[in-house]
């Protein structure tokens, strides 16, 4: 999927005025946070599994490769492939390849955000393939060629209307007539449409969750059932996963099983938890004939090296941009990538670069509400102070910005002057602001005063109103 | 693709500063306590968080699993075959028309042992195998899952357990909570995305206690 993270400014401009998708994000802070709080409250040993939770990852990655190895060796021994990609153009390559090994002409996948990272259906749709998403969200997206706004929950600023119509427009043989305003009415058409299209599937694709370095197992968290469908009735099963997924063994899985839905829907656990390896066994009824993992590397490494091996850890819940105020009142669209929000903020530099996403780390006010809901206690605030420092060296943001800083920074330095400064203007504020309490005008201060008045100072500063309260 | 295997592990080598896999250092993990599970009745827990997680949960006899099954049939008024897991082949369905095998995309009622369930959430443990194909926990409308007391466990880790206790590892093992759902529309709670809209958990026999 292209970068289109320079666009930040101007897509949260048109995001805040857009009615519909505001409407969205307001049943997405009374849905998804209430309920994270709800079963955070009914399990008291949560706090402490976030700690082992890092902990176990930290250790994960600090034996990436053993660990890779491990499993790859495992997936081998039930009968499977692993291939391993460079990056996202290596990874469509060698997933287009097997597609092709197996002459697919259809398609199906269960919903994995790295399968979009990678730009993943544009490229088998470009090689032929008929690609069709069967999570319920991105269906939706799909039909209405329109791209994921959140990694849970990815048709949230969809409204049901919107639904109706994407479906009446695609499910031509159905009748026109049909009443589709009832939401249960879309979901028994979804469900019809889509039956019968896993069994005819030539190839399946799931993301991973987790994958389990001492038995070769690939963990999918659903509550559609549609990554089960997908994986157990296409003839050829394919696994795409980023390489930080792996872990020790099943106990480590569980760790996270129990911080994963609770933090993302506020589920104890999602309706499904499915484990697997390898084609479909000798005497098994069901299941695909043939298994492939593609494990995809796409600046993991790089991350690996410094710091940001913290974001390695994440287990995308969402929770992050579940209590962000800057992602609950723009969506995640306006972030220009796959990933939004804080976990974005800090993922999409980290993978597509500096450059194309600066303005990302900077779309926080550090609240730090991200970094106290995280399940494996990602500093996320201190990553996105890592880029910000970053872009400021590389000169990235515009040059007006980076003088204002130089200067208050210039100041800063010199208290005695920064407070002569700040004294005088506070002074003459308050000589002008006394009358009304507040500015509808102010020079350099047109990004606040166009939506909103600028309180006027009721006296002096607070280091002199300090002062004075000291002598006293 | 060779050597993109080579150039990753490489890559990853190089970022945690050694040109060498190293064993990883033998990791513990002090086991956590969860006071929901700890010294109570598994049985009245688990009963509680698989309502919770939208089973319809009854408690009936080894004898009875047929005669309930069949009135539960009739209360739905659900006359129809059902698709029956190989390892229950055996058992005396009586006036229930019965299909052995795995499921298809017309499936109405599923009827499968679980080999474990687990206190923690409520969740049942389904593995595939010639006895009981994974596509009768999916593609039916209503799944029943038969539970012997004996086999709650506590946690999942539990569980796991009695998964690698298996002869052979099998490909597919389901943690199932509950019905198939999804919030995709306007965040509105549904059930029967894809999977059953329906799971009932027929609990039965005696605990290990």
């Amino acid at each position: 999927m292209q970068v289109n993270s320079l666009q930040f400014k101007t897509a949260a401009k048109q995001a805040v005025q857009d009615e519909t998708l505001q409407k969205a994000l307001n049943n997405l802070n009374r849905g998804f946070v209430v309920k994270r709080a709800k079963a955070v409250a009914q399990l008291p040993e949560f706090d402490r599994l976030r700690d082992q939770a890092r902990e176990v990852k930290n250790h994960t990655l600090a034996y990436l490769d053993t660990y890779l190895m491990q499993y790859e060796q495992h997936v081998k021994a039930a009968g499977g492939t692993v291939h391993w990609a460079k990056d996202a153009t290596q990874a469509c390559e060698i997933i287009g390849h097997i597609c092709q090994q197996h002459h697919a002409k259809m398609v199906t996948k269960g919903k994995s955000m790295i399968t979009e990272e990678i730009g993943l259906n544009d490229y088998l749709q470009q090689q032929g393939m008929q690609v069709l998403e069967t999570d319920l969200g991105e269906y939706i997206l799909q039909l209405r060629q329109d791209h994921p706004s959140h990694i849970v929950a990815p048709a949230i600023h969809v409204l049901k209307e919107q639904v109706a119509d994407s479906f009446r427009a695609a499910h031509q043989t159905l009748d026109a007539k049909r009443d589709l305003h009832d939401i249960d009415a879309l979901l028994a058409e979804a469900r019809a449409t889509l039956r019968y299209q896993f069994g005819q599937a030539d190839v399946g694709i799931t993301g991973a969750n987790f994958l389990l370095a001492d038995s070769g197992m690939a963990g999918i968290v659903t509550n559609e059932g549609n990554g089960d469908l997908t994986q157990i009735m296409a003839k050829t099963h394919i696994v795409v996963a980023s390489l930080e997924k792996v872990l020790p063994d099943f106990n480590a899985a569980a760790l996270i099983m129990r911080l994963l839905a609770r933090s993302a829907t506020g589920q104890e656990i999602t309706a499904y938890t499915t484990f697997s390896t390898g084609p479909r066994q000798a005497q098994d009824l069901d299941g695909p004939e043939h298994y492939h993992v593609v494990l995809v590397d796409n600046g993991r490494t790089k991350m690996l090296a410094d710091e940001r091996r913290d974001m390695l850890r994440c287990i995308r819940c969402g929770a992050c941009m579940n209590h962000c105020p800057v992602y609950g009142a723009v969506g995640g669209q306006t972030y220009g990538w796959v990933y939004p929000g804080p976990m974005g903020a800090v993922l999409t530099p980290s993978l597509a670069g500096l450059e194309k996403t600066h303005l990302l780390p900077n779309a926080s006010t550090f609240c730090g509400r991200c970094v106290e809901v995280c399940p494996v206690r990602i500093p996320l605030t201190k990553l996105m102070r890592h880029y910000r420092e970053a872009a400021f060296s590389q000169k990235l943001d515009p040059a007006r910005t980076r003088w204002a800083l130089k200067l208050w920074v210039w100041l800063v330095k010199r208290p005695k002057l920064y407070h002569l400064c700040m004294m005088l203007a506070i002074k003459i504020l308050y000589r002008f602001g006394k009358k009304s309490g507040r500015f509808k005008y102010l020079p350099l201060a047109h990004g606040w005063t166009q939506d909103r008045d600028f309180p006027a100072p009721e006296s002096t500063t607070f280091q002199r109103q300090w002062q004075q309260y000291e002598r006293q | 693709m060779k050597d993109s295997r080579a150039t990753v592990l490489q890559d990853i080598q190089h970022a945690l500063g050694r040109k060498t896999p190293r064993q990883p250092s033998q990791f513990a993990m002090q086991p956590i306590n969860l006071s929901r599970v700890h010294d109570v009745d598994l049985v009245k827990v688990f009963i509680e968080q698989a309502q919770q997680a939208r089973n319809q949960v009854i408690e009936t006899t080894e004898n009875q699993l047929i005669s309930t099954i069949a009135q539960w049939l009739e209360d739905h008024d659900l006359k129809v075959s059902i698709n029956i897991a190989p390892a229950l082949a055996d058992w005396d369905w009586r006036t229930l028309t019965v299909q052995s095998g795995p499921a298809d995309e017309g499936s109405i009622v599923s009827v499968t042992p679980a080999l474990c369930g687990i206190a923690e959430t409520g969740t049942v443990l389904c593995t595939s195998g010639p006895d009981h194909p994974t596509t009768l926990n999916f593609l039916s409308e209503v799944h029943m899952i038969l539970l012997d007391k004996s086999q709650l466990v506590a946690t999942y880790e539990q569980a796991w357990y009695c998964v690698e206790a298996q002869p052979v590892l099998p490909r597919t093992v389901n943690f199932i909570s509950g019905p198939s759902r999804t919030g995709d529309i306007e965040q509105t709670l549904q059930f029967g995305a894809h999977g059953p809209k329906q799971c009932v958990i027929l609990l039965y026999g005696a605990t290990h206690r």
